[in-house]
């Protein structure tokens, strides 16, 4: 029974046998009660339920087993999730490779963690060793979400990782020191390396000075600023320069800092090619030009028109009269003095 | 007196103070109702357990009707239990409960 002290409010549980003493007659005489304090006892016991609520309650399997696979205690859980793990054993997914399990924990292994697949869902396992009972409780969590986001976003990064590797565009990206943190293989066709001679290594260790310079400069500023940078740069190669527009480009964290920098490069060679032979032909021009200029200067000099078509021009002698292009000179313009 | 008779007097008084020490001595409590369901002996560890400085002072409050002013009984939900369900109001009627 309880009792309560009004004077203090502690609770008090006592068991109370009372024996009745009785006359010559049968009649009672006296009552002789004798209580015993269980006050500490049920404490215990109350603090052991209390205790034993938490792997009762848990959500997920707890899972008390010995060396030898067989199982000692489930709870409430894992009696709902595992149903034939009592009857089958080490035989059970749950258990799976036990004998090597079990080993290591007789070799002395306190702890251990593995994930194990059941019925199409994953589990992952936290294992302890516990003393004096030499039996291995095992604490399970459901993973199969994790699992399988991790599959998927393995999935994904492969398909990314093609997408990198084959990019016929050079992509690279750099750590803050101007180390090479990833290249994809037309970056390193590009310089005519491997990946590996160019991974971990830095701007100077690939490129001629002034050009790594150049190079590690944008990074540096793209580093500091946090702001998309392109620029044009020029890949010296023995069969020739190569020239590429490449955008600096910061990675940000979850907090806005700069935590590398990705580098994405499109070659201009046959543009800058052209430009320069535009480039050649616009001195060319300037210079007939100017030679042009100095023969007109000169009397008796027809005129000869080209047309834009092509074929041959015709000529005019300083009076209008068609002439021949007596000169054999090369016709050059559309229309000037030869 | 005849000198037996004051011997076993001595002797008597002897025995009743060796139990007494030892009732009193003991960790459980006991306490001893009449057949009229008076208090007529308690021990230390009954008296401390209800709350009381001594054995005596709770023998004086149940004489006086104040046995149950310092403490309450309660039953397993912690209502409060009825005292003629008490195991030794209940011995009383000549049962042997146990609670």
């Amino acid at each position: 029974m309880c009792y309560r002290l009004r004077s203090t409010g502690e609770e008090k549980w006592s068991v109370v046998q009372a024996t009745p003493i009785l006359d010559e007659d049968g009649q009672v005489q006296f009552v002789v009660s004798i209580s015993h304090d269980i006050t500490d006892r049920r404490r215990a016991e109350e603090t052991m339920a209390r205790l034993a609520s938490f792997p009762e309650l848990n959500p997920n399997p707890i899972v008390e087993v010995d060396l030898a696979g067989q199982v000692h205690y489930l709870n409430a859980a894992a009696q709902q999730l595992l149903p034939g793990l009592q009857a089958a054993g080490p035989l059970h997914p749950w258990l799976a490779d036990w004998a090597s399990i079990a080993d290591r924990f007789r070799q002395g292994t306190q702890s251990a963690s593995r994930e194990v697949p059941i019925g199409g869902l994953w589990y992952q396992q936290n294992l302890y060793y516990t003393e004096p009972s030499r039996r291995i409780r095992i604490y399970g969590l459901d993973i199969t979400e994790r699992r399988q986001a991790e599959e998927a976003l393995q999935e994904s990064e492969e398909k990314h990782r093609i997408l990198l590797e084959e990019s016929s565009d050079p992509i690279f990206t750099f750590y803050p020191d101007g180390q090479y943190r990833y290249v994809n293989k037309a970056f390193a066709d590009g310089v005519g390396k491997t990946r590996e001679e160019i991974i971990g290594k830095k701007i100077w260790d690939v490129f001629p000075k002034d050009e790594a310079d150049k190079r590690y400069a944008a990074v540096k500023w793209v580093f500091e600023n946090g702001i998309t940078k392109v620029i044009e740069v020029r890949v010296p190669r023995p069969d020739g320069d190569r020239y590429y527009i490449t955008t600096v480009k910061p990675i940000l964290n979850d907090q806005g800092k700069v935590v590398s920098v990705i580098c994405i490069s499109k070659e201009i060679t046959e543009r800058k090619q052209a430009e320069e032979a535009l480039a050649q032909h616009d001195r060319a021009m300037a210079a007939l030009y100017e030679t042009s200029l100095e023969i007109n200067s000169q009397p008796n000099v027809p005129t000869c028109c080209m047309p834009l078509s092509g074929g041959r021009s015709s000529c005019w002698d300083a009076d209008g009269r068609a002439v021949s292009n007596a000169a054999g000179r090369s016709d050059v313009g559309t229309c000037g003095q030869l | 007196m005849s000198l037996s008779g004051k011997w076993t007097e001595n002797k008597l008084q002897e025995t009743k103070d060796q139990l007494e020490a030892i009732l009193q001595g003991v960790a459980d409590g006991i306490n001893v109702l009449d057949a009229t369901g008076r208090l007529i002996y308690v021990n230390e560890a009954a008296a401390r357990a209800a709350g009381y400085p001594s054995a005596q002072a709770m023998l004086q409050a149940h004489d006086t009707g104040q046995l149950f002013e310092r403490f309450d009984i309660l039953d397993e939900s912690g209502q409060p239990f009825p005292i003629a369900q008490l195991p030794n109001r209940l011995a009383l009627q000549g049962r042997r409960p146990r609670l």
